[in-house]
């Protein structure tokens, strides 16, 4: 507990801004479309995931798992609002790239809080013992779910 | 000296993979993406500054290479690569939604999938490999120096 707590919180923003300076870098050297990433509802349903976690426990990696929790349910909802407005959308694929945006706000999160919550007890976490780490398996479901909906989109995209 | 033989056996178990795939015909240099190394290798750096404080990376290197390490020091140089391979881990998993997000984007233009499905598949890849093949075997490594020192008594 020896470091003070501004270096704590640099340390917080800048490995928070590295992770993110890499992503935008990645995304817009495929040629995407940065201004198509932002979705201020999604991002506000996700964010109650950890709010509502702090009323039973504050432990950061408790918070990662419930953001993740949120995007999986935002991911879900995006996919019914596709189906519901599938003759008004210009093509499925924007529906569900704006459905997938939940997930990612989600990551980027529980990849902060993981960190936060797994590393080593400072100031800035304040926490009195190693936490447990995050649990992996909504990856594992989230990332299996979109590799089928990858496939299919490869599938249908070079039919056509 | 173990630290040694389990750095052989990493590399000649990656030499075998890659003979292995040239062997069955791969391509590597189609294997090579620079974005999706950079997501993967951002998010391991980044996991790591926030997780611990900047000190304890040099520290986790001597303990798990050097000769003298503390047990408490394997011990924290232990979560570190597991911080480290896990922040791979996930940032690999970010870089395919991200390739997700523009596939579904340009669903229209095919021209545009090639790209999307280099990064989302190669981050997946690229995340795993670097959590499974680099960061576990150190983690590892750093445990067995953590049991030794308790077995053995004199620190």
């Amino acid at each position: 507990m020896s470091e003070p707590i501004s270096t704590g919180v640099v340390r917080l923003l800048g490995g928070a801004l590295l992770f993110l300076a890499a992503a935008i870098y990645a995304y817009s050297s495929i040629g995407g479309d940065l201004a198509a990433l932002a979705y201020p509802n999604m991002a506000l349903l996700v964010a109650g995931g950890p709010v509502a976690m702090l009323a039973s426990s504050r432990a950061w990696t408790r918070l990662g798992n419930a953001s993740l929790g949120a995007g999986v349910l935002g991911f879900v909802v995006g996919l019914v609002h596709v189906m519901e407005n599938l003759d008004k959308l210009p093509t499925i694929g924007a529906g569900v790239a704006v459905a997938l945006l939940p997930m990612l706000y989600s990551f980027v999160l529980a990849f902060v809080m993981g960190a936060l919550g797994s590393g080593e007890r400072t100031r800035l976490n304040g926490k009195n013992r190693p936490e447990k780490a995050v649990d992996l398996a909504p990856y594992a479901l989230t990332a299996t779910t979109f590799l089928l909906l990858l496939t299919f989109a490869v599938l249908y995209a070079l039919k056509r | 000296m173990h630290s040694m033989r389990a750095l052989a056996g990493l590399v000649l178990g990656l030499a075998l993979m890659v003979v292995a795939s040239l062997l069955e015909g791969a391509n590597l240099r189609a294997l090579f993406f620079l974005p999706a190394a950079i997501v993967v290798g951002a998010g391991a750096v980044a996991a790591v500054v926030i997780a611990f404080p900047l000190a304890t990376c040099g520290e986790s290197l001597r303990a798990v290479f050097g000769n003298s390490a503390e047990r408490g020091d394997a011990r924290r140089a232990q979560r570190f690569f597991a911080v480290a391979g896990r922040g791979a881990l996930l940032s690999g998993f970010l870089g395919a939604l991200l390739g997700a997000v523009h596939i579904f984007q340009n669903f229209d233009r095919p021209e545009a999938i090639g790209p999307g499905v280099a990064l989302a598949l190669l981050s997946i890849a690229y995340g795993f490999g670097a959590n499974v093949f680099l960061a576990q075997p150190l983690a590892s490594l750093a445990r067995g120096k953590a049991k030794a020192r308790t077995a053995g008594g004199a620190p």
